[in-house]
């Protein structure tokens, strides 16, 4: 898999760090949400980004489009850094880069038509005349397995799945070429969610689209995702191609968390490592480390330096100083 | 094994201002000392309906309607009076919710809210209380129990809380104790723990334990029997290993196909269940998951099945049980 492929999106050194200020306004402490990631997004890809609540993945993604501006790094789409950039400088680049959000009861605005959040979209981008996007909108429509006349319904006429299927179309009209999906099955059903997930990878095929999918349900992560990235308190731990990932875990937390997941087979008896301790606070993380505090394998060294994300056997990269 | 909890033909109607809405429908089941029935459905199945009526918590003189046998150590819960009933929750049947945050009252602090069943239930003095009001923390492994005693809900993680309101439900030593989606809103390492913990108790007090799940893995997991529902009836019923390895109901199959997988070579692509679930006032004719079953026949669109016992562990609500190779 050595082959050298196209990055779509690279991200190096990200930090976004949310200030706690005092009173008269002065930042006394700064939440560390994302704190130093660098990743690389090749194109047709799905990355999986997994983890805990609060382990700063949803901040990630959102940071890599610049949603949320980045506290520091670069991230370059396209050979252009855009972290930095002003909205005004990144409306365009955003026809490219979308997102679909987690859930679909609040990020669709209930006094809307379906129709006209759709085509508000491409108004925004200047593309097409007024009949012309009602068109695209209707066409769009379709293609997620809702009907054109659907148009003029409002969202609180739709189930759970259809207004994901909603937040799909409204990603996916503007022809990207790289999507964030932030937890785009988490609020709905089993036999929906299987629904939406086969709908994503139609597309994707279609497109040849760049997903990163952010979860943190590790058996959906498995189904839908070429490579994986675990996240623990704002830091990348582990990275590898989801079948090496699954096939053998390497950094104690990924272990742990892959020992939690329970099966949907009740022969199988999964011996499971129990965690000690809480999830630390992202406003004082521990020093060395993140995890050196619940972690069974902590050294010194682990309490002192940072682990570094690097190659562990050719097939993981870990930040864990077993493997350095 | 001893029967605790009977169910016969429940049915759980709602008034609404369309009319009168049947949330479930003709539902039988029973839940024996000591094991762990879970109950597993999508969103809307009555599940939670299901659980809500056995504690009769709905609003009975303006809003629901029951039928039906609810058979609690041979007595009728339903015919109780709510005084009556007031002794049964609690003491005799608790229940844990969903999202512990909004169940637990937050100006109050969990000793005080432990201690108030304690109080209210067994008839404690406030001494007496507090001291089982600790033990119960411990119990439900919380460390440092007597600090914890005295801090309010927003001072817990969502693990914790959920730890109180498993401490508040055991407190009176209930025979049945129903979890409503205990773990929903945790993550995976908690959840592990929480389970871990029900499961522990399960076997520590000898309690029969109702989980409601939307979850296979959960419940192929910790529970002993399933029951699987669909639109408001009971669809499958078997023992965990049974149903997982030979599934009879379509329904069933279809979920169980839906669920991507830990173990195993990763599908091309997951398997779909057709459509959608209907509105409540939009019931199918015959058999309510014909509309959406890959098998279904003419029969299935007229005639509705009946649930029939197929096995000493299994029934199921399907003219084709055991036809049919999933």
């Amino acid at each position: 898999m050595e082959e050298k492929r196209e990055a779509v999106l690279r991200a190096d050194n990200i930090k976004k760090y949310f200030p706690i200020r005092n009173t008269f306004g002065k930042v006394i402490n700064n939440v560390k949400a994302v704190d130093g990631i660098s990743l690389e997004l090749y194109r047709g890809e799905t990355y999986g980004l997994v983890g805990e609540t609060g382990c700063g993945k949803s901040t990630l993604g959102r940071t890599l489009i610049n949603l949320m501006p980045a506290t520091e790094g670069d991230i370059l789409f396209e050979g252009r850094n855009i972290a930095g950039m002003s909205e005004r400088q990144v409306r365009p680049l955003r026809k490219k880069m979308q997102m679909i959000f987690q859930d679909p009861y609040t990020s669709l605005d209930p006094r809307m038509r379906v129709g006209d959040i759709l085509a508000e979209v491409l108004q925004i981008q200047n593309i097409g005349k007024k009949e012309e996007r009602q068109d695209m909108v209707m066409d769009m429509l379709g293609k997620v397995g809702l009907r054109p006349e659907q148009y003029y319904h409002f969202p609180h006429e739709f189930s759970g799945g259809q207004r994901q299927r909603i937040g799909l179309a409204r990603a996916f009209i503007l022809d990207p070429e790289f999507v964030v999906c932030d937890e785009p099955v988490s609020a709905l059903d089993v036999s929906v969610q299987s629904q939406i997930i086969n709908l994503l990878q139609d597309i994707q095929q279609e497109k040849k689209l760049t997903y990163l999918f952010i979860s943190h349900d590790m058996s959906v992560i498995r189904y839908t995702s070429d490579r994986v990235g675990v996240m623990y308190l704002g830091h990348l731990v582990e990275e590898a191609l989801t079948d090496y990932l699954f096939a053998k875990p390497l950094h104690p937390y990924t272990q742990v968390l892959m020992s939690a997941v329970p099966s949907a087979n009740p022969h199988v008896k999964k011996k499971r490592i129990v965690l000690e301790g809480e999830l630390p606070s992202p406003l004082n993380p521990p020093s060395g480390c993140v995890f050196h505090t619940r972690c069974p394998y902590a050294k010194d060294i682990c309490r002192r330096e940072c682990p570094q994300l690097r190659e562990a056997d050719g097939q993981h990269k870990v930040a864990c100083h077993q493997y350095q | 094994m001893e029967r605790i909890l009977q169910i016969e033909n429940l049915s759980t109607s709602f008034k609404t201002e369309r009319g009168i809405v049947k949330a479930i429908e003709g539902v039988s089941f029973d839940v024996y000392k000591g094991e762990i029935l879970g109950i597993v459905g999508e969103s809307g199945c009555g599940k939670s309906v299901t659980s809500q009526s056995v504690m009769r918590l709905y609003d009975e003189k303006y809003q629901v309607q029951y039928t039906g046998k609810i058979l609690f150590n041979g007595r009728n819960i339903l015919s109780l009076s709510e005084k009556e009933m007031q002794n049964v929750r609690g003491n005799d049947i608790a229940m844990v919710f969903q999202d512990a945050l909004s169940a637990l009252n937050p100006v109050f602090t969990v000793g005080h809210q432990i201690m108030d069943t304690l109080k209210i239930h067994q008839g404690m003095k406030k001494a007496e209380a507090r001291e089982k009001a600790v033990e119960m923390l411990r119990l439900v492994g919380i460390p440092d129990p007597e600090k914890r005693v005295d801090q309010y809900p927003h001072e817990l993680s969502g693990g914790m809380r959920q730890r109180v309101m498993i401490a508040i439900a055991l407190c009176c030593q209930p025979m049945l104790l129903i979890a409503d989606e205990p773990t929903t809103a945790l993550d995976v390492t908690i959840q592990a723990q929480i389970m871990d913990l029900i499961l522990d108790l399960n076997k520590k007090l000898d309690m029969g334990v109702m989980l409601i799940t939307h979850d296979l893995s959960v419940v192929a997991e910790v529970c002993s029997r399933v029951a699987v529902m669909y639109l408001g009836q009971i669809v499958e019923e078997a023992e965990v290993n049974t149903i997982f390895d030979h599934p009879l109901h379509p329904y069933t199959a279809g979920l169980m196909k839906s669920v991507p997988k830990m173990e195993g070579e990763r599908d091309e692509r997951l398997y779909q269940i057709k459509g959608m679930v209907p509105m409540l006032n939009q019931i199918p004719k015959g058999c309510r998951f014909s509309p959406r079953c890959p098998y279904a026949t003419e029969k299935c669109h007229k005639e509705m099945p009946e649930q029939r016992r197929v096995s000493e562990t299994q029934s199921v609500r399907c003219f084709y049980a055991g036809e049919i190779d999933y």
